[in-house]
């Protein structure tokens, strides 16, 4: 049993001394597959870093029927004041969804026939088509616009807007 | 006696605790089981949609129904009988395979829950322990919980010591801009001071946490200040699932009644 806890006592110095490295020093150990494995599921965080918080990427859906391009609408973030209605855990999680397919979408890296021809761009079309284009409509722009709150200022900072039909 | 040979002490004394503490590991982990019990019920119209707008092969509507039962089955019984290790096991493994699968609804709690569900594996639910490998395991266990949960918010509090933003408060503007997040129908307008104030006081809360924890008379305001702490995430940052689970894992410090010691056993050679 001694020897056990022995094991044990090793253990948890060596878990110890690489979380702190990890904290006091986060490249210190690389970017392995090894070292990525240990902050995700061992060391879950930082939570609120800085890198996270500062932007907000705010997406819209419009779609033209009869000559007419319709109100935009987030459905991100109408499930999240909904959230703020009734205070269903389900309109958080819907809303956590349509964010997700949207992001995927990666508008500010890829061009948009790139993003015209991924799978997450069928994802999220599926789904705006489930949920809130109309039938005939016949042009859909999908815009995103990022906000960024640095320096105690908000500004906007980039616009994509990418057009199908 | 030299510091090093404090803690091999403090460590193996704790190790060696016979009070099994089924109570306060009941606690902790049927709070964990309830937890994910909710999340799944109040998730589950969501994942439906993520298995239909994925591109998942594997999954299709027969399979989902069927996870759904097993897990809330699994928990339910997990919420009745005694914290044991196979249910345990069952557990933590469905909530793995549950965060894996539902990852665009998922936030740091998902990876908080189950690391936690996985050092519970090694819980003992007994009154009393039945052998030593048994009492090691499980005192190992729980030891290991309040470490990681120091640890957590060392890593938070570190991180956010180094950031400028965070030291000046400028974090805590973004934060409450944050679309998706913060409430918008509050309007907060105060000056940079009163922001510098919130960051350092957040970055002072993190450290002390990791560190003044451990000290029995810091221990329960600590706890309270904690809860204050996460309910402001829940209420005001819209994150009901983090902040609430927060609170949950700090069952695991909950002071117990003082147990038996066995300092006799303790020898270091």
């Amino acid at each position: 049993m001694k020897k056990f806890s022995n094991i044990l006592f090793l253990a948890f110095g060596l878990h110890l001394l690489i979380s702190f490295l990890f904290i006091l020093s986060p490249v210190s150990l690389g970017k392995t597959r090894v070292s990525r494995i240990y902050l995700t599921y061992l060391l879950p965080g930082p939570f609120f870093s800085e890198a996270r918080i500062v932007n907000s990427d705010i997406f819209s859906v419009s779609w033209k029927i009869n000559e007419q391009w319709s109100v935009p609408i987030d459905p991100g973030w109408e499930y999240f004041k909904r959230y703020q209605e009734n205070h269903n855990p389900t309109d958080l999680y819907e809303s956590r969804l349509a964010r997700t397919l949207y992001e995927r979408l990666q508008m500010h890296v890829l061009a948009e026939d790139e993003i015209l021809k991924g799978k997450p761009f069928l994802a999220l079309r599926k789904y705006l088509d489930d949920y809130y284009i109309p039938n005939g409509a016949d042009s859909i722009k999908i815009s995103r616009i990022r906000q960024k709150a640095k320096d105690f200022v908000i500004s906007m900072d980039t616009l994509n807007v990418i057009s199908f039909k | 006696m030299n510091l090093l040979q404090r803690y091999i002490i403090q460590f193996y004394s704790f190790l060696l605790k016979d009070n099994a503490n089924g109570l306060s590991i009941a606690f902790f982990c049927k709070s964990l089981y309830a937890f994910l019990f909710l999340k799944v019920i109040f998730s589950w119209p969501v994942l439906q949609k993520i298995v239909l707008y994925s591109d998942s092969v594997f999954w299709d509507q027969y399979k989902l129904q069927a996870f759904f039962i097993v897990i809330l089955i699994s928990l339910l019984v997990g919420l009745v009988v005694r914290v044991n290790y196979l249910v345990s096991t069952i557990i933590f493994l469905l909530s793995f395979f549950l965060s894996r699968w539902s990852k665009p609804i998922t936030n740091g709690s998902d990876l908080v829950l189950n690391l936690f569900l996985f050092i519970s594996i090694f819980f003992s639910g007994r009154a009393a322990f039945q052998n030593e490998i048994q009492q090691v395991l499980s005192n190992a266990a729980m030891l290991f919980c309040r470490v990681q949960l120091a640890l957590i918010y060392l890593l938070s509090g570190f991180d956010k010591l180094r950031s400028v933003a965070w030291r000046s408060g400028d974090a805590i503007f973004s934060t409450i801009n944050l679309r998706y997040f913060f409430d918008p129908l509050l309007d907060i307008e105060v000056s940079k001071t009163w922001f510098m104030l919130a960051g350092r006081g957040i970055i002072i809360f993190e450290l002390a946490f990791a560190f003044l924890i451990w000290v029995p008379k810091f221990r329960v305001p600590l706890l309270w200040m904690g809860v204050a702490f996460h309910l402001v995430i829940i209420f005001l940052l819209n994150l009901p699932d983090f902040g609430l689970l927060m609170i949950l894992t700090y069952g695991i410090f909950i002071p117990v009644r003082e147990e038996k010691r066995i300092s006799g056993k303790i020898k270091i050679s």
